[in-house]
């Protein structure tokens, strides 16, 4: 018992969510009025820092010395960890930069992909070196991130987003999660099933999101989540620009086009601009679609994580692990991550209201954005190529990412027709 | 083992690499015909956040969550469910 007290202080995970109550605090309470974004720029890179010039310095040096505050608490060297975080801040915000840039926005090319791209091309050339190894702690960053995202699943909104996307979200996420692990695991028999959950999770839930979570829940190795997250985002913009036209090409009606999409794109971003494509109906019924499933990343990440614990980790010959044993390595961050969520839909709205709530997750939205693109760097500083391309052998994680997606496109298209296709309901739109 | 040098050429080659991807990109999209150039063009016109991983980034949250003019909120979300 009081190992598990000394770990309130100790640990990264319980650290991440002291940061992001902090955070959330200063937010609350007027602290933080505003989290500097880079802005966007045609040719001209500079563009993007005008506006919010002396600001990112300041939002590096306040996430730097909160985090010092944790690492020190947690008796590590915190002046060799600010030296290296330093680092990992500017090249994050080089990440974010690129991703401004008009043409590569458009197309869907986020920062996690630039930041990985930086991260893997330094550590693969010259080398991380090691004071920047001291401050690139990957998964504190994802943590805090993970639980600032917490605060952004209202459950109070799910009750009033319609049932028809409720169907198409709920029945197939589930469904192709449990599809995708069974046939990477049984059929194609990954060496990793880490790599497969986290592939299963981004296919059927949200792409890049839903990657980090399911890593962080079932402590995947950094060469499987940028390898996960790379084929998500290579396979997003394929279908971004491929399934519109082919929506159009067999005359898909709008609402069962957009129900479609919602429930197969990975990113949020990308659903939205595909359904756009289609016509107002189309976007409107992608985007609850895509929101409806965003709200089970919570729920996948706290399933994974006991899954995990109870039996993919378990010892074939050991009893069945105790609600306690389940207790002590239970991923804190997931239960940081479910109170922000449950503190913000039912304490925080009514106490507050919505347009409250709507600016302090207006800023921490952007917070969680830097922890994120600071996890990715991080990941690319620790990562190599050699390790990578051997997750890859054989090819079954393409296969597996391959043919899940292939059955959630079926599958979607199925429910998309049912609840949208005036199979049950009147059709939608018009 | 690479020397020293060669390390620090293999890591300018590769900014190097990022640079032109990026800038190749840019001359390239506005040549792209059928629906992916306009696919495109519509994000970059619209400023559309397409590589937003949750749905909080698409837009700003009013966009999702407002009753009156939200485009994705829940009047829409309604529209959709009613028969």
């Amino acid at each position: 018992m009081g190992r598990e007290l000394e770990k309130l202080w100790k640990s990264e995970d319980y650290w991440a969510i002291w940061f992001a109550v902090a955070l959330f605090l200063a937010i609350i309470f007027g602290g933080i009025t505003a989290v500097p974004k880079v802005g966007t720029w045609v040719t001209n890179p500079g563009e993007a820092y005008t506006k919010v010039g002396i600001w990112i310095p300041v939002l590096g040096l306040g996430l730097g010395a909160l985090m010092t505050l944790g690492v020190a608490f947690m008796k590590e060297n915190f002046a060799k960890f600010f030296a290296g975080y330093a680092v990992i801040f500017c090249l994050a915000v080089i990440a974010y930069g690129i991703a401004g840039q008009t043409t590569v926005k458009a197309w869907g090319l986020g920062y996690a992909i630039w930041a990985l791209f930086f991260g893997l091309i330094i550590a693969n050339t010259v080398g991380t070196p090691d004071f920047i190894r001291r401050g690139a702690k990957s998964e504190m960053f994802i943590k805090t991130g993970l639980v600032l995202l917490g605060g952004e699943i209202l459950f109070s909104e799910i009750l009033q987003l319609g049932l028809k996307g409720l169907l198409v979200a709920w029945v197939v996420t589930p469904t192709v999660i449990i599809f995708m692990w069974f046939f990477g695991t049984r059929w194609l028999k990954m060496a990793s099933k880490r790599l497969t959950i986290i592939i299963a999770a981004a296919t059927s839930v949200c792409g890049v999101s839903a990657a980090i979570a399911v890593s962080a829940a079932c402590r995947a190795k950094k060469e499987e989540l940028t390898l996960g997250v790379g084929m998500t985002m290579i396979f997003t913009v394929l279908m971004m620009i491929g399934m519109p036209p082919l929506c159009k090409a067999v005359g898909m009606s709008p609402a069962v086009a957009g129900g479609w999409l919602g429930g197969t794109i990975d990113s949020t971003g990308a659903v939205v601009a595909a359904g756009a494509f289609l016509g107002p109906d189309a976007e409107t019924v992608a985007a609850v679609v895509k929101m409806i499933q965003n709200i089970l990343i919570g729920l996948v990440a706290f399933v994974v994580a006991v899954f995990w614990i109870a039996r993919v980790d378990k010892d074939p010959d050991a009893p069945r692990p105790t609600l306690m044993e389940v207790w002590y390595r239970f991923p804190k961050f997931i239960l940081g991550f479910a109170v922000a969520s449950i503190v913000f839909s039912f304490l925080l709205m009514p106490i507050l209201g919505a347009d409250e709530v709507d600016r302090v997750l207006g800023l921490s939205k952007k917070l969680r954005g830097w922890f994120f693109c600071l996890a990715f760097v991080a990941i690319g500083l620790e990562s190599n190529f050699k390790k990578l391309a051997s997750q890859l052998v054989g090819g079954k994680p393409i296969v597996l990412y391959i043919v899940g997606q292939s059955f959630n496109l079926a599958l979607t298209l199925l429910m998309a027709w049912i609840a949208f296709g005036g199979v049950i309901w009147e059709p939608y739109g018009g | 083992m690479r020397t020293p040098l060669r390390r620090w050429l293999a890591l300018l080659a590769g900014t190097a690499l990022i640079g032109l991807f990026v800038a190749g990109l840019h001359l390239v999209t506005p040549h792209l015909g059928g629906s992916t150039g306009m696919l495109i063009e519509s994000n970059r016109s619209h400023d559309r956040e397409v590589w937003a991983y949750f749905y909080t980034e698409v837009g700003e949250l009013e966009e999702f969550l407002d009753d009156e003019d939200g485009r994705y909120g829940k009047r829409a979300a309604e529209r959709a469910s009613t028969p």
